[in-house]
């Protein structure tokens, strides 16, 4: 290496380590603000944490409804229940006849039997099944569309299965499909809205506060520049201070969730154990426990910023 | 060290606070500016920090034109400069320590060596082993020695120092200014703004005096009597 090399090396060392310094100075510098305010840190912290936690919340719930629509699978199913009258023979015929629609992708048979066995296994109708003097269930045939189909071309199968004479009923599962979808979408989007809100107000919460904090302090920022301050060292103390309000509070929301999580635990199993274990309910990943705070600590630092800019321009 | 060649200042609501000021400070000389309230002293102190822009001339400091500085640049200038104020200027949420230690952590000092510079400061303004005390605690006096030993932490080659007897007794005075002469016998260039004439004759350094913005007289050291 050579000597101007080296003498480069050595400046970019001691200009890290000056920084490092600096930026060590300032965050303790910060934490101690935030320590000396008690109540005014608690308050600020408590109102950003549940501005946070009610978009947490809603998107813990949302998660959840994905989880079933994505247990119910993307298939727009079609059940047809037959007349009480068709016996095994005319059943697997009819299976047969539909099979080779070009707008049907498979059909499968489902006997009383199986139905019957079927309900038995669900929690509560046990007893009931039992009591029962026979089986009162028809042959039902899952119909599943041929991949790809429309909405429409599922509805026409559907007209076409309902015109037949053997058929007694027919249920489109695709309709409440549809349903169930557009009404996650819905909920996606208001989650998405509040969040927005929620998480400006938590920008404005932190702003007002740090705006305070600076003009509070306005006598040591003027200290500082008449020390040889740049404008980055004066304002980095606020950012870390803004970035710590956030991070509290992200802190704050997850362990709000997770006390809602264990609240409402006992009777969403219930309810789940009641569909037969079909569902599961899920709680925060540690992925999204992670980018909630992060998120957090960034609209915090935000906050920061903005007003620090503000303040200190005018300074 | 420092050079005013033709400098005014006028504020923005149209007073002429220095008219045409010319004159030069060499390295590690004592200067007084002297005159009456509004002669234009703090405003003479303000231009070399950089705390207001001259209105025409230029302003030489440690050979930088101060007109043509950018603003970026005017914290490096300060860090250069060590400023000992009137009021002190403490932070009094902090510890004695911790105020002497400012400009050091501005300027990106070590740990170590920023500890190792305070204790030295204290030492020197008498204050060894008050670096923990709260500056509110302390005296008057002790309070501006403080604001001196924050000063010089940064080992500035320039001190500036506006009126830093202005709220103390005699003795007190007379106890801050020998400091100054302490700091000026290490090779440091200092400037004071200061009205307390007995002091300054007493001090038998060189004596510039304004007056309404003019300069009306420089006095050399041998002939202030």
């Amino acid at each position: 290496m050579s000597a101007r090399a080296a003498m480069a090396s050595q400046v970019r060392r001691t200009r890290l380590g000056m920084w490092r310094r600096q930026h060590a100075w300032c965050l303790r510098d910060s934490l101690r603000q935030v320590v000396r305010r008690p109540l005014g840190s608690a308050l600020t912290i408590a109102v950003m944490g549940i501005a946070l936690a009610l978009p947490l919340a809603f998107y813990l719930l949302l998660a959840n409804v994905q989880h079933l629509t994505a247990a119910l699978g993307d298939s727009q199913a079609v059940s047809v229940f037959l007349k009480s009258g068709q016996g095994a023979e005319q059943a697997a015929t009819l299976a047969q006849n539909l099979r080779t629609r070009s707008d049907v992708a498979t059909v499968a048979l489902r006997t009383p039997q199986q139905g019957l066995a079927e309900l038995a296994a669900m929690q509560g109708f046990g007893d009931a099944v039992q009591a029962l003097p026979d089986n009162p269930l028809p042959f039902v045939l899952l119909v599943d569309p041929r991949a790809g189909s429309s909405r429409a071309q599922v509805e026409s199968l559907v007209e076409a299965l309902r015109a037949m004479p053997q058929v007694d009923q027919v249920q489109d599962n695709g309709q409440w499909r549809a349903r169930l979808d557009a009404l996650v979408a819905l909920g996606r989007r208001v989650t998405l809205l509040l969040a927005i809100l929620l998480g400006a107000a938590a920008v404005l919460v932190i702003g007002n506060t740090v705006r305070l904090d600076i003009r509070g302090r306005a006598g040591e920022i003027a200290v500082q520049q008449l020390l040889g301050a740049s404008p980055s060292f004066v304002r980095r103390p606020y950012l870390y201070e803004g970035a710590c309000y956030g991070l509290a509070a992200g802190i704050v929301a997850v362990l709000l969730v997770l006390v809602l999580e264990a609240v409402l635990a006992a009777p969403v199993r219930d309810l789940v154990a009641s569909y037969a274990g079909r569902l599961h309910f899920g709680g925060l990943s540690s992925a999204t426990l992670a980018a909630t705070l992060a998120i957090a600590l960034v609209l915090g630092w935000l906050g920061a910023w903005i007003a620090s800019s503000r303040q200190l321009a005018r300074s | 060290m420092i050079r005013f060649d033709s400098v005014s200042k006028r504020y923005p609501e149209g007073r002429e606070a220095l008219i045409d000021l010319t004159f030069h400070v060499d390295p590690g000389e004592m200067l007084f500016v002297t005159g009456h309230s509004g002669a234009g002293k703090t405003t003479l102190l303000k231009l070399i920090a950089s705390i207001e822009r001259p209105s025409g001339g230029s302003i030489e400091v440690h050979g930088r034109n101060l007109a043509r500085l950018r603003r970026r640049d005017i914290p490096r200038l300060r860090r250069d400069i060590g400023m000992v104020f009137q009021d002190h200027r403490l932070l009094m949420d902090r510890s004695v320590a911790d105020n002497v230690a400012l400009p050091l952590v501005i300027a990106g000092i070590p740990r170590e060596e920023r500890a190792s510079r305070v204790r030295g400061a204290l030492e020197k303004v008498g204050l060894a082993g008050r670096g923990r005390d709260a500056p509110v605690g302390l005296s008057t006096g002790e309070q501006q020695r403080v604001g001196i030993a924050r000063a010089i932490a940064g080992r500035p080659s320039l001190i500036i120092a506006d009126e830093p007897t202005g709220n103390l007794d005699p003795q007190l005075s007379e106890e801050i200014m020998q400091l100054f002469l302490a700091l000026k016998a290490t090779g440091s260039t200092i400037l004071i703004a200061s009205h307390d004439l007995p002091l300054l004759k007493r001090m038998k350094q060189r004596v510039v005096v304004l007056d309404h913005g003019h300069l009306i007289d420089d006095v050399a050291a041998r002939e202030v009597a």
